[in-house]
């Protein structure tokens, strides 16, 4: 008699265990991601009105693009976007790559360089869950465009190479790529997030460099959001 | 143990069904609102991040504002 309670309660035990661990997933890929993609889209767009809208016919007041100040942390300051991820993929960039900054959308490493600057912009993203934004980075292919629109410029990036390293290379994210000391005289941009899909062995990186910065006022030419041709 | 529990429910057994579902719910709403965010962050996939880089230049020497 013992026996069979025992057997019994073991049994609901584990079915309760199944229970909810199909209640994560569903959380997990249902749930959590689609609030969190909508907060992203929201935070987006208040980006978005936050910077200048583009004065039509009006010369800009300065050609090239003003540096800009350093965000606080958590400060949403810029929207990066990846056509080959999807004409309307849009995330916002914060300051900071703390596990709260990240569950809001891309983050930028704290002392790397701001976009469009000399060095290397350093930003970092999820790749499985909170919306799995960067799930397909691996279809980025070389020469696809990567733009990060501040308040001053679209700052339109092309992807040179992809590299699986390390979890520990901190040099991804030096002035310039993987040669940590070397006094920059290039625009890199340096995009991390984890590899393999929903696992953290190693960092998924796409390393681009700048083409242009286009000042706000003159307005992004679509052909830079186009899908691209498959590859 | 759901066995027990189902024996302890008042009522009849459309009574006791309402009141399990709500248990249900009740269970579901406590760890999609709790549970399942604190325990998240502690999943191999959240890290997606290298080590800040050593050395790394304070905001105030970053490339941006040494006008070179």
């Amino acid at each position: 008699m013992t026996f069979r309670i025992l057997v019994r309660t073991v049994g609901e035990l584990l079915f309760t265990a199944g229970v909810l661990v199909g209640l994560f997933v569903v959380w997990l890929l249902g749930w959590q991601a689609h609030v969190q993609s909508a907060e992203q889209a929201d935070a987006v767009s208040g980006l978005e009105r936050s910077f200048d809208p583009p004065t039509r016919g009006a010369a800009p007041a300065s050609r090239a693009p003003t540096a800009l100040p350093e965000p606080k942390p958590g400060e949403a300051f810029a929207v990066l976007r990846i056509p080959r991820l999807g004409a309307d993929w849009a995330k916002p960039v914060r300051e900071g790559v703390g596990g709260d900054v990240l569950a809001q959308g891309m983050g930028r490493y704290p002392g790397t360089a701001m976009p469009g600057a000399v060095g290397n912009v350093g930003i970092a993203g999820h790749r499985s869950g909170h919306g799995n934004p960067l799930l397909d980075i691996d279809l980025i292919r070389p020469g696809d465009v990567l733009v990060i629109e501040t308040k001053s410029a679209y700052n339109v990036y092309r992807a040179v190479r992809h590299e699986i390293v390390a979890p520990d290379r901190s040099d991804v994210v030096a002035p310039v790529p993987q040669r940590p000391g070397v006094k920059p005289t290039e625009r890199w941009f340096t995009l991390t997030t984890c590899s393999p899909r929903w696992g953290n062995a190693a960092r998924y990186i796409v390393f681009s460099r700048l083409e242009t910065a286009i000042p706000r006022a003159q307005g992004l030419p679509a052909t830079y959001l186009a899908a691209p041709k498959e590859s | 143990m759901y066995a027990a529990l189902w024996r302890r429910l008042p009522g009849g057994r459309l009574a006791k069904s309402v009141s399990a579902l709500a248990l249900f719910a009740a269970t579901v709403v406590v760890l999609f609102a709790w549970v399942f965010p604190a325990v998240s962050p502690h999943l191999p996939f959240e890290d997606v991040t290298v080590p800040a880089p050593t050395g790394a230049p304070s905001p105030t020497s970053s490339p941006v504002s040494t006008q070179k």
